[in-house]
């Protein structure tokens, strides 16, 4: 029975009763479906279920295994807890019918069993969480664009390694071929999967758009997007990359250190995402077992622990109104429930022993110290940075994550008297908070509970212990160096915040050029009309013009306007050609194919 | 017992082209009402035609008795069913759509009922100089409608169009003239099996070569497509919606018929070179057409030039000569026939509406016009080849097909079109939702007077059946806008909404497209 | 190419009709003249027709009730011809009908004029 209902179909129906139904009722159904979902993937018979064929090809619609499970549970559950807290948040209806069409459409992805249904789900991903931004409306809709447009031609890599893969494999099941083979779509599909993951360079968009919708929203979009753009990675490269890896290395440090600058609440966690994600890439890089299930684990984990954070966030930005840590200050006095689940988080996230992210960083990190001595750029006599560079990234970026959530801490809920005397989190709220913290805390106690849901239960078992001593003491000086760093860079770091991402850069590259692109496909082609207009007249002895050609390039993208013409002239591109130019075109194209052929 | 109705598919329409002008003598508003009954009929035809089709094969007629090689033979099979099914439904949805967008003279319904026969000709007859002739009529009524404006503009790109058009069917028919030479008929059956073993001759390679371009010249494939962008856009928008639909649709069906029942993929074996000329035309095609519309400014040329890349695509799929590409060209001809067609009459009802003409006067008309501006954001997602849509699935099995038959360069040329596409159907929406509200883009907010009232309606009200603007915008000067239908009514909207909802369905159609084009495509691929 | 002329002299007139009424398209500027080139153009297709149905001594293909005689021309081109004919008389109707039109719209049949005039 189980088998034959797809995760995504549950939830796609509750989005839309969520829609259309009353906001309690609606909020209730979402509670259900998903919360169904993490129990059903727990108890669903791995294999592969409902092949069917999609467009004419073999597909199969439901695929169980390990990695999926896991994806199911913790999409599930954190789906059942963010709808709960969207309701005490005074989400709109449509809001949480939008996101949990979101997270039905990433379901269906994380369950697909061949590339093809991946893709599919992949696109409609990238619509659903765009309507979920876009729903909020407001200053939203255009970091929604951003985000669309990046989507966009990420998707498009995707699918176009989807296509190269069939060609080299003949079939889109994953049983087909070990990850993706071929010359090309191994570099397609990572960067394509590298746009939903915030590979440096293509982040862009996640600390653009996470913060500008409802605080219950950026919930929901901190979880799936990301997260399945790893599980992908993982699909893609069963065995690990060696760049892939590096770059997990560098995305650990540069979001931590991205984030150390911010004063945008939601946009530090934002970063944090970049960072947190690169351990898992760092994780899937690698390629050992114990590597990859120490990625899953830290997937599982982060999702719990960052929407614990942006939830409780959520509650200081929905209480007070404020999003840049400067304006508030002394807030655990206030706010103590709200203090507790931040500080919940923050120890998870920073990898204080006893929490969960103490866990699945330390697999990740031990991983990279043994796995990476085979794994280094360069030959052993001269290599990039020493054998160690991975781990020392990771554990750079260790470092800047115990600063940032030490700042963003310290900010909010020290520093300075309240100046404003905010409620607590809603009851709504709070029961969420601390369900999912008291989990980060005790899926930390316990580790060996989380090792049953990761892949390959037995292997992380036998070769990985959690608790021994150069572990802690490893987290241990983290914290304390940590610590340390900030309060010695406290002043400088609060005036360096003018530091500029890339897409202060990356934003008008775009724009310039496009409209490079723009002005020379025009300009090549009045070239090729003055050129064919010169042959005419050479040929036919009439040297007439073919016409007035006025070029005018106007905005054509977002974000900047140019100004209209003076004398109030139509802007437009004239490329009319006479009837003879036409027809002498028609003559030439004639003679050319009949060339070709004779 | 259908194969007695496919005469009829051309001859009602025909016929009936005759009455309004007779009608004329006595009234003159019974045009439209002569087209609607002739139009059902045949929808009802097409119907009866299409199912007889889809249960017991391909039907054939042999026009009076005279066997081929001598006689005449029309032919519905897979390949042309979809074509004929889009034709009687677009005739029908337009028609609808004209009722009150006007033009409503008789003359211009004798021309539309014209067209109607000659586009049906064309894809049911399964003879070559027959084909010509509905060309030329389809042609001959597709020039008249085009002048339907009145406007001295209009004229001229019509006798632009007529021009090159009848170069065009010119070039045609020497090329059948060469294949009459080589094999003494014209049934295009009977040419296959006596084309076979002589495909290396002159006279064969030549007669292809003129084909090719006569057709690429009515197809508007680059560089042949320059008549099109003046005659879509100095047209009436009722016209544009109804030959952007329809016209290149059945040329472009004359070249895939030619190339797999007439030449053959066996000739392309034979001719290495024929196929790469002709995957050359249509790869240039694709890339220049989709670059020229995202450079235009104004909405019906962009468009336009957009029907050129997807033209180019369509034409790749028949020439790539393997059954996933083609059945990708057929889904690919129908859809674009349908999603084209609802876009250029969505910008009808924009120009009525709003006077809107170029992509900047578009500024936020999605909160003034939901209902067709989210029309507009469907067909435009699917012109980009976004799932669930009919413009996913025809560009998916063309990449599919070209992946197969090796043709890298054509799947990455997809590949790019798809990305330029793209590009305009995005600057598109974000002038429809995101532009920003600072100056009212719509000058009668600000004129006052009558205008203030029509505008009011529109705008405040929400009301998708608004009140005509006057429109100071598109022509330069105080002429209103005589292109623009008269005024916007429920039904046009419904029209324009139901073709949205018919290119989203028929992204899950794909069982019934292949079960069409299964015994086709097996007979030609054994 | 003497032999060319002699024996396949009607191909040739064929090709030199064509490019004639391809040139006068091209490069007459007058739109009637361009028409009149359409005219020359498509005399040539027929002229090809004809000549290709042309058999040395053959008859019109009436053919007697016994079946004798002959040998006739194909009398296939001939009805084509003819249907060709009528298809490019209705064509130059409608392309002078425009012209017409064209001309009380903007007072000149002359294209480069018409472009400048349009343009405004």
């Amino acid at each position: 029975m189980l088998e034959s209902v797809p995760p995504f179909a549950p939830v796609l129906v509750a989005a839309v009763v969520a829609a259309v139904a009353p906001r309690r009722i609606g909020h209730a159904v979402g509670l259900l479906a998903t919360a169904g979902v993490a129990v059903g993937s727990l108890l669903v018979a791995p294999g592969t279920h409902l092949p069917t064929a999609l467009f004419g090809f073999e597909t199969v619609l439901y695929r169980v295994d390990a990695f999926s499970r896991l994806m199911g549970v913790i999409f599930g559950l954190i789906g059942a807890a963010a709808v709960a807290y969207a309701h005490a948040s005074d989400a709109d209806a449509r809001m949480t019918a939008a996101a949990l069409g979101y997270v039905a459409t990433s379901l269906g992805a994380v369950f697909a069993g061949d590339w093809l249904t991946l893709v599919f789900f992949w696109e409609l991903m990238a619509v659903t969480s765009t309507l979920l931004v876009w729903q909020y409306g407001g200053a939203a809709v255009r970091t929604g664009f951003r985000y669309a447009v990046a989507h966009g031609i990420g998707g498009s890599l995707v699918l176009g390694a989807v296509v190269w893969q069939y060609a080299a494999a003949g079939s889109f099941l994953f049983e087909a071929a070990t990850g993706v083979v071929g010359p090309v779509a191994p570099a397609l599909m990572a960067v394509g999967i590298g746009v939903n993951v915030g590979f440096v360079g293509l982040h862009t968009w996640l600390p653009d758009t996470y913060p500008s919708p409802h605080v219950a929203a950026s919930v929901f979009l901190c979880v799936y997007t990301t997260k399945t753009g790893v599980y992908a990675m993982f699909r893609a490269f069963p065995e690990g990359h060696l760049w892939i890896a590096y770059m997990g290395g560098a995305m650990a440090v540069f979001g931590a250190a991205m984030a150390l600058l911010q004063e945008d609440m939601r946009r530090l966690l934002s970063y944090h995402i970049i960072s947190q994600v690169g351990y898992m890439i760092a994780g899937v890089g690698i390629g050992t077992k114990l590597a990859a299930s120490g990625a899953f684990g830290h997937v599982f984990n982060h999702i719990l622990y960052k929407a614990l954070l942006f939830m409780s966030i959520g509650v200081v930005i929905y209480r007070t109104g404020i999003e840049d840590i400067t304006e508030v200050g002394g807030l655990w006095r206030v706010m103590p429930v709200t203090f507790v689940s931040y500080l919940l988080g923050a120890a998870a996230i920073s990898g204080v022993p006893g929490f969960n992210g103490f866990v699945s960083k330390g697999i990740v990190i031990a991983e990279a110290h043994k796995s990476m001595k085979t794994l280094v750029i360069g030959s052993k006599s001269m290599p990039l940075g020493g054998e160690d560079l991975l781990w020392w990234l990771l554990i750079v970026g260790g470092v800047g994550t115990f600063m940032s959530f030490i700042k963003l801490g310290y900010y909010v809920f020290f520093h300075g008297e309240a100046t404003i005397d905010p409620d607590d989190a809603e009851p709504g709220q709070a029961v969420p908070m601390l369900a999912v913290g008291g989990l980060c805390l005790a899926l930390g106690l316990l580790p060996g509970t989380l090792f049953e849901v990761l892949p390959n239960t037995a292997t992380v078992a036998e070769k990985y212990t959690t608790y021994t001593v150069p572990h802690v003491a490893e987290s241990v000086a983290l914290g304390v160096a940590g610590f340390a760093g900030f309060f010695a860079l406290k002043g400088p770091l609060a005036r360096a915040t003018w530091i500029p991402d890339v897409d202060r850069l990356l934003n008008p590259a775009v724009f310039y050029g496009g409209r490079a692109l723009v002005v020379g496909v025009t300009e090549t082609f009045a070239a090729v009309d003055r050129a064919v207009v010169a042959v005419a007249s050479a040929a036919v002895d009439v040297g007439r013009d073919p016409g007035r050609a006025a070029y005018r390039v106007v905005d054509r993208l977002p974000g900047l306007e140019t100004a209209p013409r003076a004398d109030g002239g139509r802007q437009t591109i004239d490329l009319r050609m006479s009837m003879g130019t036409s027809v002498f075109l028609v003559v030439a194209a004639l003679t050319l194919a009949l060339a070709l052929l004779l | 017992m259908t194969d007695g109705l496919l005469p009829l598919l051309v001859a009602v329409p025909v016929l009936a082209a005759v009455a309004p002008p007779l009608l004329c003598l006595r009234t003159t508003g019974t045009g439209w009402y002569v087209a609607a009954v002739a139009c059902a009929v045949e929808a009802a035809l097409a119907a009866l035609v299409v199912r007889s089709v889809f249960l017991g094969g391909a039907v054939r007629h042999v026009v009076g008795g005279y066997e081929r090689p001598y006689g005449i033979e029309l032919v519905v099979d897979g390949l042309s069913a979809p074509v004929v099914a889009l034709v009687a439904v677009v005739s029908l949805g337009v028609l609808a759509f004209a009722y009150t967008a006007g033009p409503r003279r008789n003359s211009f319904y004798s021309a539309y009922l014209l067209l109607v026969g000659g586009l049906m000709g064309v894809s049911v007859t399964g003879d070559l100089f027959n084909m010509f002739v509905f060309l030329e009529i389809t042609g001959l009524a597709t020039y008249a409608l085009v002048a339907a404006d009145r406007s001295g503009r209009s004229a001229v790109a019509a006798l632009k169009y007529l021009i090159l058009g009848t170069t065009g069917a010119s070039l045609f028919l020497i090329g059948v003239g060469y294949a009459f030479v080589e094999t003494g008929t014209l049934n295009m059956v009977d040419l296959s099996e006596r084309l076979a073993g002589s495909y290396g001759d002159r006279a064969v390679l030549a007669s292809f070569g003129f084909i090719l371009v006569g057709l690429g010249l009515k197809t508007a494939v680059f560089p042949l497509h320059t008549w099109q962008p003046d005659a879509y856009s100095y047209a009436p928008d009722t016209v544009t919606t109804f030959i952007s639909a329809l016209v290149s649709t059945v040329a472009a069906y004359a070249v895939g018929r030619i190339v797999l029942t007439v030449f053959t993929p066996a000739f392309f074996e034979a001719v290495p070179a024929a196929r790469a000329a002709v995957l050359a035309f249509a790869a240039v095609s694709i890339l220049a057409g989709s670059a020229l519309a995202a450079v235009q400014t104004e909405i019906k040329r962009m468009l336009t030039y957009s029907s050129v890349s997807q033209f180019g695509l369509v034409i790749a799929g028949f020439a790539l000569v393997t059954s996933d590409a083609v059945l990708g060209a057929v889904v690919h001809l129908v859809g674009h026939g349908l999603m084209k067609g609802g876009l250029f009459a969505a910008a009808g009802v924009m120009a009525a509406r709003h006077g809107a003409r170029t992509v900047g006067d578009y500024a936020r008309l999605g909160y003034r016009s939901p209902v067709v501006a989210g029309a507009v954001g469907i067909f435009g997602v699917a012109l980009v080849g976004i799932p669930p849509s009919v413009g996913f699935l025809g560009k998916w099995y063309i990449a599919v097909g070209a992946v197969r038959a090796g043709a890298w360069p054509i799947a990455v040329v997809v590949f790019l079109s798809t990305l330029l596409t793209l590009s305009y159907v995005a600057r598109l929406l974000e002038r429809l939702y995101f532009a920003e509200p600072t100056e009212p883009t719509d000058p009668a907010v600000g004129a006052g007077t009558d205008a203030d009232a029509g505008a009011g309606t529109g705008a405040d009200a929400d009301s998708e059946v608004g009140a005509r603007d006057p429109d100071p915008v598109a022509d330069g000067g105080a002429r209103a806008d005589s292109r623009a239908p008269a005024a916007v009514s429920t039904g046009m909207v419904a029209a324009i909404v139901a073709a949205a909802v018919v290119v989203v369905a028929l992204g899950f159609a794909t069982a019934p497209f292949e079960a069409f084009l299964e015994r086709f495509l097996g007979g030609v691929f054994p | 190419m003497i032999d060319l002329l002699a024996s396949r002299w009607a191909y040739v007139a064929f090709v030199v009709l064509m490019i004639v009424g391809l040139y006068m398209m091209i490069a007459s500027p007058n739109l009637v003249k361009k028409i009149i080139g359409l005219n020359v153009f498509q005399s040539a297709v027929f002229l090809f027709f004809v000549a290709a149905a042309y058999v040395a001594g053959g008859a019109p293909a009436i053919v007697p009730p016994d079946g004798g005689g002959g040998p006739y021309v194909s009398p296939l081109p001939h009805v084509i011809v003819l249907t060709a004919i009528v298809v490019g008389v209705s064509l130059t109707a409608v392309a002078l009908a425009l012209v017409v039109r064209i001309h009380e719209e903007y007072g000149t049949v002359d294209e480069a004029v018409l472009e400048e005039v349009a343009d405004d």
